[in-house]
This record gives C-alpha cells, structure tokens and sequence, in this order.
C-alpha cells in the first residue's frame, strides 16, 4: 500500500465540462452555442473531430473508446454519461 | 452560366450508372425540394436545433435528390435518416447514396451499381493535428509519410483521409472499421492509388469517391 487515496474518477459534471473545453477548442461552434444538449453534428463535429475526440479522451483518461462515441452518444451530456460509465467498469 | 450555387456535376467522378454533385453552402434550396425533404424525412427535419443545421440539412438532401435524377433515379425516395448513419434510399431497389460535408461544400453520390461512398474536405484542412495521423494511418503509410518531403505530405494526408471515409462509407461501417487498419499504397510523389478510387478539385475543396466494387484494402 502507498497510503495515498486514489485519484477520484471524474464526474458526469467534471466530463461536460471537458467536453465542452474540447468542442470550443475546435472552433467549429461559438461558445455560447455549446450546451451539453445542442446535437455534437450541429456544433460542427465532423468525422475529423469525432476522431481528434476520441484521440483527447484516450490521452486524458487512459480509456480505450470506439470511434464512433460521439456518434452513439451524440451531445455533450449523452457522452459525459457514457464516459462517466466507462471509467466505472 | 449556372445559376449562383445550383447543383452541378463532379463530371470527373462520374461512370455510367454512378452521379456525384457537388453544392455550394450558400445554394438556395428550392420549395420543391423542401417539400421532398418533409415527405420522405419529417422526424429528422424536426429535429434540428439550430436554422443553419436545419438548411445543412436541406442542401444535403437537395444535392442528394439531384444525384438521383442524373443517375437515372428522379423520383427515388429516401429513408428516414439517423445522425452519423449512412443515407438510404427507401426505393427504387438497388439504388446506393452517399452525401458528404464540410464547411463549404456538399457532395452527394447516387448509383445503381451497388455500394459506393464519397468525402469532401477542404484542400486546406490540417489532417496532422490532434495526433491524428496516429489514429487513421496504418504503419506502412506513416512510414511512406515519412520519406516524402514536408510540402507533400499535407496533401497525402487529406488523400488518405478522403480515400478511406470514401470506402468506410461504401463498406457501411464509417469510422467503426477502425481507419489505421486499412493501408493504402502510396506513391512517391504522395498520391495514392487505389484502382476503386477517384479524386477531383471543386475549388476549394478536394474530392474523393468509390467505383463499385470497393472492398475494404
């Protein structure tokens, strides 16, 4: 044992939050059009973005995700739930 | 001269059997083809947040619509759509659609040959951000991407891109057949061969689409 506590595993809240980070850091949607419901396709997020996602989720959370994600769960709180749920497995 | 952003052919994609065209995204959308839209799409119709996504929407399906007539389908109707699922025409059978976007530019493909898929991206779009060559190339082309020199390989990159979105769609997986499993060959000049495959520049916008048949590489 380390003694230290384990990193808490991000909330559905902390995840939107990202994800909204994420969305805006594209640049394809102004940021005041980026709610966690507005569809991720009327924001701009095209197959090339679906990917770059997936690639910023793996690095910043370790989880391995399909690349279709953004697809299944097409808003930002769709996906926020999704990967709350992942990172619970 | 063709009126300011009417649909028009991707004459050089085109086979006997096979249409692609091309729309502006600033192309008026005809009462006519609204009409069409709200007959053989409502739900999806309805479902669009935003006015600019809703006439995104329309454009597609108008491209969509005048794919069909030049591919000898006019009067084809189109299933109920889904977000990020590939089009369908409801019938006639044996009749194969595909649409693409971005910013710009819509692409609509329609054949009676069998499956084919078309992308379009903008000629000037980074492909080598977000460690996305990692994530759609295979190891064989990232090697070959890195032999050419650093002028070519932005637009090899879009190539690979375009090339695999274009069999993805044909194949009807899209991104679920993960895109660095495909390996294509690529030249020493940087283009890339594939014999299902064909490209061609609408102005600013480079575009990509399959022959059947087009089996995943």
């Amino acid at each position: 044992m380390t003694g230290s506590d384990p990193t808490p595993a991000p909330t559905t809240q902390d995840l939107e939050a990202w994800l909204t980070e994420q969305v805006v850091g594209f640049g394809t949607a102004a940021v005041d059009q980026v709610t966690p419901t507005t569809p991720l396709a009327e924001l701009g997020l095209d197959s090339v973005y679906a990917l770059a996602l997936c690639g910023e989720i793996e690095d910043a959370y370790g989880i391995e995700v399909d690349a279709t994600i953004a697809w299944d769960h097409p808003t930002i709180q769709a996906l926020a739930v999704a990967l709350a749920e992942k990172m619970a497995e | 001269m063709r009126p300011h952003g009417a649909p028009h052919p991707v004459v050089a994609l085109e086979r006997p059997g096979t249409a692609v065209v091309a729309l502006s995204e600033d192309a008026h959308v005809t009462a006519a083809t609204r009409v069409r839209v709200l007959r053989d799409d409502p739900d999806r119709y309805a479902s669009f947040h935003t006015t600019a996504a809703r006439l995104r929407f329309e454009r597609s399906r108008a491209a969509a619509y005048h794919a069909l007539a030049r591919a000898g389908r006019p009067e084809a109707r189109l299933a109920p759509s889904c977000p990020g699922r590939p089009p369908a025409v409801r019938r006639p059978a044996g009749t194969w659609l595909s649409i693409a976007h971005t910013a710009g530019l819509v692409v609509a493909l329609a054949g009676v040959r069998g499956p084919a898929g078309v992308d379009v991206e903008r000629r000037d779009r980074d492909l080598g951000a977000h460690g996305l060559p990692a994530r759609f190339c295979s190891p064989s082309e990232r090697a070959a991407l890195g032999r050419l020199p650093p002028s070519a390989r932005a637009a090899c990159l879009l190539d690979l891109w375009l090339a695999k979105e274009a069999l993805t769609k044909a194949a009807g997986t899209g991104l679920a057949h993960g895109f660095d499993r495909i390996s294509l060959d690529v030249c020493q000049d940087g283009s890339v061969r594939h014999p299902a495959l064909g490209w061609a520049d609408v102005g600013l916008h480079r575009v990509c689409a399959t022959r059947p048949p087009a089996p995943l590489p």
